[in-house]
């Protein structure tokens, strides 16, 4: 290579691009990373997790297994880390623009694996089988009854029988992840994560573990509310009376993501902030949710709690 | 007509087929179990015992709730006809869902939404033998 084609800005620039990019990963080798480190520490505390048992399990763990309370806790901190990064990875691909990129079919699976990531996040939660996670899953399953026609199959589908958790159990640390995994390596081209990104990930989970071991409950000193990224929705159905419509809004949400890619640029630029402004108006709910709410979701000043 | 046929009859296209018909069959079969669960773990929990001698007010037994004023009984199911979740409190002689607030009488009727019905009255018995109601969960009195 001649020293005027190695020195040219260009060059320069995405050398440098390189280098950075190596010690600052994107957030889609972070979420990846947090993807494997939550599925291996996952793998790892099916052992000592109880199907059968999950509430009493999981005492047991916290109460007299360092080590499995240990991996519980960098399996939480990685799940939530990898849908935090997910977000992040969205919106960073919008404002780029490299959707357009991606071929129709892969963005279909991209796509389903929205739901399938809230899925996985949320049977890990109703998973706990304290009363918060059944909760959940009652909550869970009267929005997929609200679902036209194929609700009730959905589900049995998806959450199993009555309040038996084995179905949500396998596929939680099967079905749903292996499918998440498979979209993944089709989007990155990687079976692996990156050691840089799975360095940053790892090392920040162990040292949350460390200090701020995952509880069995949050409920103590919240009220009934569920994981951080529900309480936006759990605020929503609040204010509805038909929870149908926040399905049908639901499925308007991943039909525009869906469609984004194949429109006009005009069109696309303005999908994109009509997104942005749901995600706000999310966050908004989320607040009012997590700060404004206590026992009974009655409204009360986070100060006079 | 028959351009089309060829076009479609492709050896990929019958693999492809063969793959979507194998998919459902497993997937009716995989349903097909998780159905015959369902009803299994319902007919299990189905019926729920309590005891007669309860004192006046409002009581909370997993799936039902009893309100008992004198000689008068209202046997309510515990879950919110909004979305499901168990009803566990009474609080300014309210019963209030925790996950969204819906609002309730003791004898179930609606004060406050998100709900938009009124708590499910359940079919119940007595039980003489051994001195118990015998509440059927998914019986309704209308």
């Amino acid at each position: 290579m001649s020293i005027r084609k190695s020195l040219s800005s260009e060059n320069i620039l995405n050398k440098s691009f390189r280098r950075w990019n190596r010690v600052a990963p994107t957030f889609g080798h972070l979420d990846f990373s947090a993807f494997f480190i939550a599925v291996v520490s996952g793998i790892i505390i099916t052992v000592p997790y109880d199907v059968n048992n999950p509430s009493g399990s999981i005492q047991e763990i916290l109460l007299t297994d360092e080590s499995a309370s240990f991996f519980r806790s960098i399996h939480y901190w990685s799940a939530q880390f990898f849908l935090i990064f997910v977000l992040l990875h969205i919106i960073e691909y919008f404002l780029i623009g490299r959707e357009e990129k991606i071929t129709a079919g892969s963005w279909l699976r991209i796509t389903l694996s929205l739901p399938a990531i809230i899925y996985v996040m949320l049977s890990g939660y109703i998973l706990k089988g304290d009363a918060e996670g059944t909760m959940a899953l009652r909550i869970f399953a009267g929005l997929l009854e609200n679902i036209p026609f194929i609700g009730s199959q959905l589900g049995t589908f998806l959450l199993g029988p009555g309040s038996n958790m084995q179905v949500i159990y396998i596929h939680h640390a099967a079905t749903a992840t292996i499918f998440i995994w498979i979209v993944i390596a089709e989007h990155v081209r990687l079976f692996w994560p990156r050691l840089i990104p799975l360095a940053y990930i790892f090392s920040t989970s162990v040292l949350l573990a460390v200090f701020v071991p995952a509880p069995l409950t949050w409920s103590s000193y919240q009220g009934d509310k569920g994981p951080w990224y529900f309480v936006g929705f759990q605020e929503i159905l609040h204010w509805i009376s038909r929870p149908g419509i926040a399905i049908t809004a639901f499925f308007i949400f991943l039909s525009i993501f869906f469609i984004i890619p194949r429109v006009e640029k005009k069109w696309r630029s303005r999908l994109k902030i009509a997104m942005l402004f749901l995600l706000i108006s999310y966050g908004a709910f989320s607040a009012a949710g997590w700060f404004f709410r206590g026992e009974n979701w009655l409204f009360i000043l986070p100060w006079s709690r | 007509m028959t351009n089309l046929i060829n076009k479609l009859l492709t050896r990929k296209n019958l693999l492809k087929l063969m793959m979507i018909i194998m998919l459902s069959s497993v997937l009716k079969m995989f349903m097909d179990l998780l159905t015959a669960a369902n009803s299994r773990e319902d007919e299990k929990n189905r019926h729920v015992k309590i005891p007669l001698n309860l004192p006046d007010g409002v009581h909370f037994f997993d799936q039902v709730i009893i309100t008992k004023k004198g000689k008068t009984l209202t046997v309510l199911s515990s879950i919110c006809p909004h979305l499901g979740c168990r009803i566990r409190s009474f609080q300014d002689d309210r019963l209030v869902c925790p996950c969204h607030g819906s609002q309730y009488s003791a004898e179930g009727k609606l004060i406050k939404g998100p709900s938009r019905n009124d708590l499910t009255i359940l079919a119940y018995y007595f039980d003489e033998k051994e001195g118990k109601i015998v509440v059927d969960t998914k019986k309704s009195v209308i």
